[in-house]
């Protein structure tokens, strides 16, 4: 049995140093309720970097018209938050969604980033929030626009001498704004299939700068970029979201697994799509 | 690595490895066994502990986390002179345990939950207590129970 260190700075900077001198043999942890099924800490060597208490990492801010969530906020922190239930209540939803209490109360925001699940309940509202990860390291820190971050299912852009420090958006008044997500039970649950919508309304009533995402139905959560070219301008008909369900169909890459069928996920988001709609149809 | 718990109100002073889970430490090296290995990857409840009040499943949690937090047991919930914490007593009064298996942990979240929203909607107590599972009751009487204990506090 090899020797692990653990270790729990309370700043960024050792964390960071450590991470440029040992990135390679260093196991990140912050609410484990990943880590901790994934792998058999036992068998692991090297330091495994406790990141939940580092300071510069908790809390939820506003800073020039973005907010800022620090990556070791619990999803049951940015639920509660009241700046993300007003200016995000898609992410506040998704972070109930994960799970239940006992999770929400370990699991971060930069874990489940960090963890790169393709079925992570905070990533599709991210996306559509327009979202940028921040990662720092003892070099200095780079932002990338959240579709650019993950590369597959469990595999980020992030190196080993890196961390991911906080995820920001810009504050925008989304009238039209929700996340659906459908598993096997109503909590405790991955989803099937997850949709998350945010639009703005302009004075006609058509939609106006649609973001549209899909989780759990490909390798990475996916930008439904047609979708939302499709509903830019219009007003949200029953034809028209009958409509966008179909183009958002052909936008999900589902497989078949454990969870669910190709064919069914395909059902599922255009489901997911009009139901989200049904507050807001007109005509 | 040596360590301090503070485990119901009492200090622990430990010698962990950094791999030992919480939930272990607490059956097997400071015996209190009312909190239950279930399934060992957060998905049945049956080892919520309270953390500085919040529940979390103790089979991830490691050990050397728990340091520096209050950590609350379904021991802890008994008086000093014995007497049931309010949800206990609902739940034997009610008959909201079968097997028992998942009790306690029912019982620390109810407790969390009631600390957190005082008086909640039969919709709350069942969001609250979304993360704990039992297979034997249908969960009926266990809603009943915590609504029991509303009634109980509010006394």
């Amino acid at each position: 049995m090899g020797r692990l260190e653990y270790v729990r700075p309370a700043g960024l900077a050792p964390a960071l140093d450590l991470l440029a001198r040992h990135g390679g043999r260093t196991t990140i942890i912050a609410g484990g309720t990943d880590l901790l099924v994934q792998r058999d800490l036992r068998k692991v060597e090297g330091y495994l970097l406790d990141v939940g208490s580092i300071r510069e990492l908790r809390g939820i801010a506003e800073e020039d018209g973005q907010i800022v969530i620090g990556a070791s906020v619990t999803h049951a922190e940015v639920e509660a938050s009241p700046l993300i239930r007003r200016h995000a209540p898609t992410l506040a939803a998704a972070c109930a969604e994960v799970g239940g209490e006992q999770i929400q109360n370990r699991g971060t925001i930069g874990g489940n980033l960090a963890n790169a699940s393709p079925a992570a309940d905070s990533v599709p509202p991210l996306y559509t929030l327009r979202a940028r990860v921040i990662l720092g390291s003892r070099e200095g820190w780079r932002e990338v626009p959240i579709p650019e971050f993950f590369l597959g299912p469990g595999r980020t852009v992030r190196r080993p001498t890196e961390l991911v420090t906080a995820v920001r958006f810009p504050k925008a008044i989304l009238r039209i704004a929700f996340f659906l997500k459908l598993g096997q039970r109503s909590a405790q649950t991955i989803a099937k299939a997850s949709v998350a919508l945010a639009a703005a309304v302009d004075s006609a009533g058509h939609l106006r700068d649609v973001r549209v995402s899909l989780g759990s139905v490909g390798p990475t959560v996916i930008d439904a970029r047609g979708t939302a070219a499709f509903l830019e301008g219009k007003a949200p008909t029953k034809e028209v979201i009958l409509e966008a369900g179909r183009i958002l169909q052909g936008e999900a890459r589902p497989i078949d697994d454990i969870r669910s069928t190709q064919e069914y996920r395909r059902e599922l988001v255009r489901a997911l799509l009009f139901k989200g709609f049904l507050p807001y149809l007109r005509g | 690595m040596r360590i301090e718990l503070r485990v119901n109100g009492r200090a622990y002073p430990l010698d962990v490895e950094p791999w030992e889970i919480l939930l272990y430490v607490l059956r097997d090296r400071l015996r209190l066994t009312g909190t239950k290995y279930g399934c060992g990857d957060g998905e049945c409840g049956a080892c919520t502990v309270l953390l500085d009040g919040k529940p979390m499943n103790a089979c991830l949690i490691l050990a050397c986390q728990a340091e520096g937090a209050e950590v609350l047991t379904v021991e802890g919930l008994v008086s000093a002179g014995g007497g049931l914490h309010r949800v206990q007593q609902a739940f034997a009064d009610l008959g909201a345990v079968q097997c028992g298996y998942c009790t306690p942990g029912f019982i620390v979240s109810a407790k969390a939950l009631l600390d957190q929203i005082p008086r909640p909607t039969r919709q709350q107590v069942k969001q609250g207590l979304a993360g704990n599972l039992c297979r034997c009751t249908g969960y009926k009487k266990i809603f009943e129970a915590v609504e029991a204990a509303i009634l109980e506090g509010a006394r």
